[in-house]
């Protein structure tokens, strides 16, 4: 500002003990957040999944059962976005629902809609793992608040959050109650490996009762499955619907019994699409509205090769 | 090339502080500003595609700031605050901060100097406040200032320097009264 008169000594003073003053407190942060995941959520959906989506991610927790720290997470997880599908499987043990499923509700949701059904098709496995996440976040909100203004300050949380191995359900939960539901996935997802769950620092949360993603599901074949699937949505983000294809191939080879083959075959109609193959879209989608009829993804799927919604 | 759009979630990281410390200086009610913060970013949601990259992200967001102020100020302009009047039990200035994060002492001058500024800041007329704001909270450049506000650089300069005048009267009527009071 230089060449301007500049401020009386006085206004200097207020000014400077005033500047922090306005930024946001970790209760508005993790308010505002929880909001406008929800609206998002919506947003994505069509109002009826959306809705039927939150009433499962509220079910979810007490159904989940479990152990009983679990507890921790039921606040979290109520606030929970748009959670699975009641469609899905595994859908009564979608305790884990909470952020983590809003992720994947607004994060694959703007062109896949894997979204809606996916925590519900969750294996046990993994809802083991989730709870844990959403249970640290619901324990450690300092940290989450740390984490985003600096992570270099909060060694262990944000430290993990952005080594995090696991796509998008991770990446939000670690970063804790300020993350939003991922809304595209990072660039490259990796892939989960096994064993890279269990490396995951359990032990920072002091809650020995989550056995980090080592359930009898086999959550870390299914966080793989996850991520792949998020590649795929990155694709279909990026207008790459060849890599798209490939990737559902990939998918359909290394996951023959994936419990997100529901969400993939639906992917794969919005790649067809994409690439301007409606016949082989509408083939497809034929098949998928027959062996998924009650989907929540079938309304998507019906109008796939419809002009794009120039917003979700 | 082309050029990598910025994620959302990233943007919102980013810039939600920004955007919460605008809301809030810039008028709308302390009911309101959860609102419309939220507003704001189901909008940037909405239009991230449009952003080019061109711009800095923080002015293309400021633009999008002040519509949805503007809005919200036709219904719910915050109430003058007078000092030491009702304001000073104004449940949402307590949550300024972490608790944890600073003294108790700290935390009741910065509490003040914010309900004090925001009194001042009241006083000005919209368009100076907006790029009072930015330049003197903001600490953004004229330049910067002009594109966010959508405006050429010379007025810039000349609101900012009526700004600067109005500001500094305020801040001396302010405490002039305040030693009225204490006395």
């Amino acid at each position: 500002m230089k060449g301007l008169q500049g401020l009386s000594r006085e206004s200097r003073a207020l000014i400077d003990a005033a500047r922090d003053g306005d930024d946001p407190s970790a209760s508005d942060r993790k308010r505002v957040r929880t909001a406008l995941a929800r609206k998002l959520a919506v947003g994505v959906a069509a109002g009826a999944v959306a809705a039927t989506a939150t009433h499962a991610a509220a079910g979810g927790v007490a159904a989940g059962g479990g152990a009983a720290a679990g507890t921790a997470a039921t606040g979290t997880a109520a606030a929970g976005v748009a959670a699975a599908s009641a469609g899905a499987a595994g859908g009564a043990a979608v305790g884990s629902a909470s952020i983590a499923a809003g992720a994947v509700a607004t994060g694959l949701g703007a062109k896949l809609l894997v979204s809606v059904a996916l925590v519900g098709a969750l294996g046990a496995g993994t809802v083991g793992y989730a709870r844990h996440e959403a249970a640290k976040r619901a324990s450690v909100d300092t940290h989450a608040v740390v984490a985003d203004r600096a992570p270099a300050r909060s060694a262990p949380v944000a430290s993990m959050a952005k080594s995090s191995p696991v796509a998008p359900v991770v990446t939000s939960a670690g970063q804790g109650t300020d993350s939003l539901p991922a809304i595209t996935p990072p660039p490259a997802p990796p892939r989960m490996q096994g064993g890279e769950i269990a490396a995951h620092p359990t032990a920072s949360t002091g809650s020995p009762a989550f056995p980090a993603g080592r359930g009898p599901g086999g959550g870390v074949t299914l966080d793989a499955e996850l991520a792949l699937l998020q590649e795929v949505h990155g694709a279909l983000q990026a207008h790459d619907g060849g890599r798209a294809l490939r990737l559902l191939d990939e998918h359909s080879r290394r996951f023959p019994n994936g419990a997100l083959a529901e969400e993939s075959e639906a992917a794969r109609v919005f790649a067809l699409c994409e690439l301007g193959r409606a016949d082989e879209a509408r083939d497809v989608a034929g098949r998928f509205l027959r062996e998924h009829p009650r989907s929540p993804l079938a309304p998507r799927v019906t109008r796939a090769c419809d002009a794009e919604p120039s917003t979700f | 090339v082309a050029i990598e759009q910025p994620r959302f979630e990233e943007v919102y990281v980013e810039h939600f502080p920004f955007a919460w410390r605008s809301v809030r200086r810039l008028g709308v009610d302390p009911s309101a500003v959860d609102d419309a913060v939220q507003e704001i970013f189901l909008v940037v949601h909405r239009r991230l595609a449009e952003f080019e990259a061109r711009a800095s992200m923080k002015t293309w967001l400021f633009g999008i700031v002040l519509r949805v102020v503007r809005q919200h100020r036709r219904t719910l302009r915050r109430k003058p605050a007078q000092l030491g009047g009702a304001a000073a039990m104004d449940p949402d200035v307590d949550q300024v901060r972490d608790a944890a994060e600073r003294g108790p002492h700290e935390r009741v001058a910065e509490r003040e100097a914010v309900r004090t500024l925001h009194a001042i800041l009241d006083e000005l007329d919209d368009d100076k406040r907006e790029v009072f704001v930015l330049a003197e909270l903001e600490q953004m450049t004229v330049p910067e200032i002009a594109e966010a506000v959508e405006t050429n650089v010379n007025t810039v300069y000349s609101r900012l320097r009526a700004a600067r005048r109005d500001f500094d009267q305020a801040v001396a009527r302010h405490r002039a009264r305040d030693q009225w009071r204490e006395r």
